[in-house]
């Protein structure tokens, strides 16, 4: 695979926006989640950091799962150095999604018993469209490239990243805005209470490779701006991926950062990649549980290669809340990232420097 | 890099597989009517499958099943399950109502007693149509559900290309499915773009879209499958364009600057100038704007002289599934040498300035173009080459 360069980057999570905000985040460690008036943990966004009357002043209509998409996408955009009119129509967009605008679905739903299904609102239904997020994306960006929504529930993030690889492998754009995004509510973190185990304590333990492990919900948006050009590669690049079952990792990734968070069943999987001698780290106790939470490791093995400086996990693996959480200066080439899905397949990212 | 069509799926109110589809399209019969499958207050006339009965998975994970009737009729008499295990195979699936968790009783339940049964849950999270395809099939390789509303379908077969032309996988079933639904049904309602009769595309007096259920599958593989299976390859993907109007969430550009460049990308990809296309399976679903904004943009390129037609007088709109099926007509059309009348036009527009065709047509030449719009400002084009014997390997 040709390496894909990272030429920016865009987050929001529960920590905040932006990338000095994740990074404090990481710098931090764990902290106590918010407790819903139901009496559910969560890491949610805060209000506050959804808004922003410059960026978002064309999507004043739009709902939250869009803000977050324009938001982090645009982020993405300006941390690469480049501006609204640089994007048009070289830029292709490319949002993950495990869950999608369900919040706003469920609005919809509202209506129809509250109303009847001649009366429901067609705002809300526009804006329970699947892509309705990245179409929001391309009006702000004023990008006409390419625009595609897919979701694949654990692994969409890994199938959008190989999509963006094909577009730029053919030429089809010069550069990709590639996110992922995923957004709680109340009634998610409720199914997440029917389905998941949800940690009475407030924290989760990736380390500890648990055969039930425990999720705290989480939400956010991650964009990586990307293209084939090395001297653009502010955070270095996505350089390999494999979606093997014999694949065991690469030699020169410096660790390995493992998607625990206990959304896909047993973490016991990630036991292998223990043996195979590379130290295992996990940063979800910073964000919460999402599908969709490779793209917020992939977000982290970018910054610590660009830094050389390795965060530590906030959770040990024998589940105590680490005290000492300076970053280390490390020489570092590469980083692995590893996720698994409720089928026990396993999907790895390599970052390199 | 050629990117071969070996199989087509047809699953629609046109009817199960070829013979009957091509039937249909002769006939000029429309199965359309009420809406069975759920009891609902709205009118307009819908496209259901009612004698869809295949049973793969649970009879309510119905988008599911629907799209494994397609892959199923695309593999024709072949072992379609135990050919495919480990096989270097990419699934690319569009849809839009297949990949929501949208069920009424459900939500209806958690509302009113802030606790409700699973089951629901448990259907959404077997139901992502790629996922559950490249697990049952048991292949090796990428797989994705595209959920980029009615452009859906026609994106799938463009990420497969695509995914074949960068080496990613050396085969590939991509396509579209969606089945009948009330949470569109109310949508569609709401903007007030559902026609109260049978849709009209194109015509003067269309006074909206039928919605409509199905799937449509292609089987395309690179050269060296192709020979490895013994394959004659029917068609060539040979062009996919895609583009974003960044406009409205649900309106198409007035200019359709989007959906030409989504043309003039799958042509020059395809390396053929705008002459050289025999026929436009336009998306054509019956609404004000698009029937407006497409025709602009067929007569700005094609000229007025170039035939097209609407399909959707056949199928209703199958969102998600649309633009594979209609792939999947275009690859037909080619084989047989004409195409269907675009049935529901009566009426000559006079704000657009050309004609679907009226009658069963007799088409010439190589090369077939379908266009796709979907909400979101989305508009895809695909560009279809038959194969002749020059092709057979």
């Amino acid at each position: 695979m040709k390496p894909l360069f990272i030429e920016g980057i865009g987050i929001l999570n529960a920590r905040g926006r932006g990338l000095e905000r994740f990074k404090n985040a990481l710098e931090t460690g764990w902290t106590m989640p918010a407790v819903s008036a139901e009496g559910r943990p969560a890491y949610r966004i805060d209000a506050e950091d959804l808004i922003d009357r410059t960026v978002l002043k064309q999507s004043r209509r739009a709902d939250r799962f869009s803000r977050l998409a324009v938001l982090t996408a645009h982020d993405a955009l300006m941390d690469a150095g480049l501006d609204i009119e640089d994007a048009a129509e070289s830029t292709g967009i490319i949002l993950a999604t495990a869950f999608g605008t369900h919040s706003t679905i469920f609005k919809f739903l509202d209506d129809i018993i509250d109303y009847g299904e001649c009366n429901v609102s067609p705002t809300t239904f526009a804006h329970s469209i699947h892509n309705a997020a990245a179409s929001y994306v391309a009006s702000a960006l004023k990008c006409n490239g390419p625009n595609m929504t897919i979701t694949q529930f654990h692994f969409s993030f890994h199938q959008a990243l190989m999509l963006a690889y094909a577009w730029l492998q053919e030429e089809r754009v010069d550069r990709v805005l590639l996110g992922a995004v995923d957004e709680c509510s109340a009634a998610m973190e409720y199914i997440c209470e029917e389905k998941l185990s949800v940690a009475a304590d407030g924290k989760m333990k990736p380390l500890s490779l648990l055969e039930k492990p425990e999720i705290i919900p989480g939400e956010g948006g991650v964009f990586f701006l990307l293209s084939l050009a090395a001297e653009k590669g502010k955070y270095g690049s996505f350089s390999d991926m494999k979606m093997e079952q014999t694949f065991k990792g690469w030699e020169d990734a410096s660790f390995t950062i493992i998607a625990a968070n206990g959304m896909s069943g047993s973490e016991k999987a990630y036991e292998a990649l223990r043996h195979h001698g590379k130290p295992l780290e996990a940063y979800s106790p910073i964000y919460g549980g999402m599908m969709t939470g490779s793209a917020f490791e992939c977000a982290a093995a970018a910054l610590m290669l660009k830094q050389q400086e390795k965060f530590a996990s906030p959770v040990l693996s024998d589940g105590t809340v680490r005290e000492n959480h300076s970053a280390v200066k490390t020489d570092m080439d590469a980083i692995q990232c590893v996720s698994h899905n409720c089928h026990g397949e396993l999907a790895f990212i390599k970052l390199s420097k | 890099m050629k990117v071969y069509v070996t199989g087509l799926g047809l699953v629609s109110a046109a009817g199960q597989g070829t013979a009957e589809t091509l039937e249909t399209f002769r006939a000029g019969r429309r199965n359309a009517g009420p809406v069975t499958i759920f009891r609902s207050e709205i009118k307009s006339p819908v496209y259901e499958m009612k004698a869809f009965n295949k049973k793969y998975f649970p009879e309510r994970l119905r988008t599911l099943n629907l799209c494994l009737a397609a892959i199923e009729d695309a593999f024709g008499q072949d072992d379609w399950k135990g050919e495919l295990k480990g096989k270097r195979i990419g699934v690319a699936m569009g849809t839009t109502v297949g990949s929501i968790l949208n069920d009424l009783d459900f939500y209806r339940e958690y509302r009113q007693n802030g606790k409700a049964s699973m089951d629901a849950v448990d259907r959404y999270l077997q139901g992502n149509l790629a996922s559950v395809v490249h697990s049952f099939l048991e292949t090796q390789g990428p797989s994705i559900t595209v959920v980029n509303a009615c452009a859906s379908g026609a994106d799938a077969v463009g990420i497969a290309m695509a995914w074949i032309q960068a080496g990613l996988c050396d085969m590939a079933i991509a396509g579209g499915s969606d089945e009948m639904n009330r949470v569109p049904l109310c949508g569609f309602g709401s903007l007030g773009i559902l026609s109260d009769a049978l849709c009209a595309p194109f015509d003067r007096d269309r006074t909206g879209l039928n919605l409509g259920e199905g799937a449509g599958v292609l089987l395309l593989e690179n050269e060296a499958s192709l020979k490895k299976r013994g394959k004659k390859p029917r068609a060539v993907i040979s062009g996919y364009g895609t583009a974003n109007d960044a406009y409205h969430l649900t309106k198409p550009e007035p200019q359709g600057k989007g959906l030409e460049r989504a043309v003039v990308t799958a042509l020059k990809q395809a390396k053929i100038n705008p002459s050289e296309i025999s026929f436009i399976n336009a998306h054509g679903t019956a609404t004000q704007d698009n029937d407006a904004v497409e025709s602009s943009v067929i007569h700005r390129l094609f000229g007025s002289q170039i035939k097209f037609l609407s399909t959707k007088g056949f199928t209703g709109h199958t969102l998600g599934a649309a633009g594979a099926l209609e792939a999947c007509f275009s690859v037909l059309a080619l084989e047989q040498g004409w195409i269907p009348a675009s049935v529901g036009f009566n009426v000559q527009d006079p704000e657009i300035p050309m004609t679907p065709v009226r009658e069963t047509t007799e088409i010439k030449g190589r090369f077939a173009l379908s266009t796709s719009l979907g909400f979101g400002g989305c508009d895809a084009a695909l560009v279809l080459e038959l194969c002749d014997g020059k092709d057979s390997l």
